[in-house]
């Protein structure tokens, strides 16, 4: 495969992105008064329903992109679209699984679940009866009344999954939501993922540094350059079948090829960033 | 093959007999701790109590165990030169009550105010660790001399050993509220007031909960107060 083939090209302008960044820079002033630069004129777009990882090295700025589009902070320069409309202020299309706990600790599952309803005023039975149909769809019936502590981990990112995707988001973005997991866990959990998102038909944006786990989930793959001063360097389609079985599909020949592919852009970043890190 | 992983062991009698085992390992535990405890009891209040009266110590300073036991009985069956004893604990009751009371108040609503407004603490906060820093034995005169000998002296000084500890406690929650957990019912649709009943308050309360209870039980650990509000969050997570 060619490496033409697989760059990803920008559809035309009668194809509406979910979500556009235009020329996005992000400068935070540093505690010494200093200008540092994370993202640098990124160009990115995301359809609507469409699965696209970010990957790059550590320190890149994959979490601040992400930040970004949740409209937790602006963008120093540039502008961030949702669905064509400039984003000011928190985005309300979105809804954010953490690397950390989504799970309210002093809240059950079900009033976990349940919240984001009750944010928005629905009545408490009501709210109760759709989080219940979420609790089974995450796999956890049963536990409506347990606290999180009482949960294992994938347990928890479960209730987070149920907590995001039962206000019906248009976007789903991921920042590094099952990195803390084990392999076997966090394969299942990917795989469930999947299924759940192919019912929903929201945009993802899943930030991650493991590239294996961005081309198994992802239709695209976006590299990102070292920082600081990131840039888009890379951006691939991942034009392999669905369903997939994440914990698989790392042995198709197919998988393989693109991920050789997608590591040889990688691989530089990772290095450059490597010798940042060793010169600080 | 590979090796049966059980063996004859697990047999239902073998297996009732490693419980009995264990249990009779951990009664075992228990005894001996027990035990210790007692002895070093025997020895440190027999020993007081033989120097007394062999008059290796002075028993006008030092008194003996077996004197205050019986004292401390006189007071109950007699009552003491006051009056009887039960008044006495129903004033110090009263006294400790309210200052518990005034100062988890105040504590609370001053760590929210100061946690929530950069400007309140920015100008606030120093003068706040500077009356912190005031050991509260000294301001015990100024309170009786202000107050008087009164029951509201007392409890001026029970609030300024509370409110401290709640104080920097309701501030530091109100501050380490899990950002990610903020965002996360932002993006979920939280209103500012949403916010604060959802998120920051019930995750604040993991912190000023545990520090209220000995706050006011121990006045006398007054000088906590300041190392408690860097103790490790206790929480449910």
């Amino acid at each position: 495969m060619s490496k033409q083939s697989l760059e990803w090209e920008a559809p035309g302008a009668a194809v509406q992105p979910m979500i556009e960044l235009k020329g996005v820079t992000k400068e935070f002033v540093k505690p010494s008064g200093e200008l540092h630069t994370v993202l640098h004129g990124i160009n990115l777009q995301v359809g609507k329903g469409e699965f696209c990882s970010i990957v790059g090295p550590t320190g890149c700025g994959k979490s601040t992109t992400l930040s970004l589009i949740a409209g937790f902070e602006p963008a120093t320069k540039g502008e961030v679209r949702i669905q064509g409309e400039p984003l000011s202020g928190i985005n309300s299309q979105a809804v954010c699984m953490f690397q950390t706990e989504n799970a309210f600790p002093w809240k059950t599952v079900i009033d976990n679940v349940s919240l984001g309803l009750r944010l928005k005023g629905v009545k408490k039975s009501e709210a109760y009866d759709e989080a219940r149909g979420w609790i089974q769809r995450v796999g956890l019936k049963g536990f409506e009344n347990h606290y999180p502590h009482q949960l294992s981990g994938g347990m928890r990112k479960r209730v987070g999954l149920a907590q995001c995707l039962i206000v019906q988001p248009k976007i789903l973005l991921m920042d590094e939501s099952f990195s803390a997991l084990d392999v076997h866990t966090r394969h299942l959990m990917e795989n469930e993922l999947l299924k759940i998102w192919s019912e929903t038909g929201a945009s993802v944006v899943f930030i991650t540094h493991d590239l294996e786990e961005a081309i198994a989930l992802s239709d695209r793959v976006v590299v990102l350059s070292a920082g600081p001063g990131s840039s888009v360097k890379g951006n691939y389609r991942i034009e392999l079948e669905r369903p997939r079985n994440v914990a698989e599909i790392r042995f198709d020949p197919a998988f393989m090829r693109i991920h050789e592919q997608i590591w040889n852009d990688l691989r530089d970043e990772v290095m450059i960033s490597y010798v940042h890190a060793a010169n600080h | 093959m590979s090796m049966p992983l059980t063996t004859d062991s697990n047999l239902h009698s073998e297996v009732l007999e490693r419980k009995q085992e264990m249990r009779r390992r951990a009664m075992r535990i228990r005894a001996r701790n027990l035990t210790l405890q007692a002895l070093v009891f025997v020895l440190i209040f027999g020993s007081w109590q033989l120097m007394a009266d062999y008059g290796i110590i002075d028993k006008f300073f030092f008194s003996t165990p077996i004197d205050i036991i019986k004292h401390i009985y006189e007071w109950f069956t007699e009552g003491t030169s006051q009056g009887p004893l039960y008044t006495h604990f129903i004033v110090t009751f009263e006294e400790t009550f309210l200052s518990f009371i005034i100062g988890v108040i105040l504590g609370v609503i001053g760590g929210f105010a100061l946690g929530r407004n950069e400007i309140l603490s920015v100008v606030l906060g120093p003068y706040i660790q500077m009356l912190n820093a005031l050991p509260r034995v000294v301001l015990a005169p100024i309170f009786i001399l202000w107050l008087g000998l009164g029951m509201p002296s007392k409890v001026a000084l029970g609030v300024t050993l509370t409110f401290f500890v709640v104080f920097f406690n309701a501030f530091q929650g109100v501050r380490e509220v899990d950002r990610n957990l903020i965002n996360n019912a932002r993006l979920l649709g939280a209103s500012k007031s949403q916010l604060a009943r959802h998120v920051i308050i019930p995750s604040a309360l993991t912190w000023i909960c545990p520090a209220s209870i000995p706050a006011s039980a121990s006045p006398s650990s007054a000088p906590s107060s300041a190392s408690s509000s860097a103790r490790p969050k206790v929480s449910a997570s």
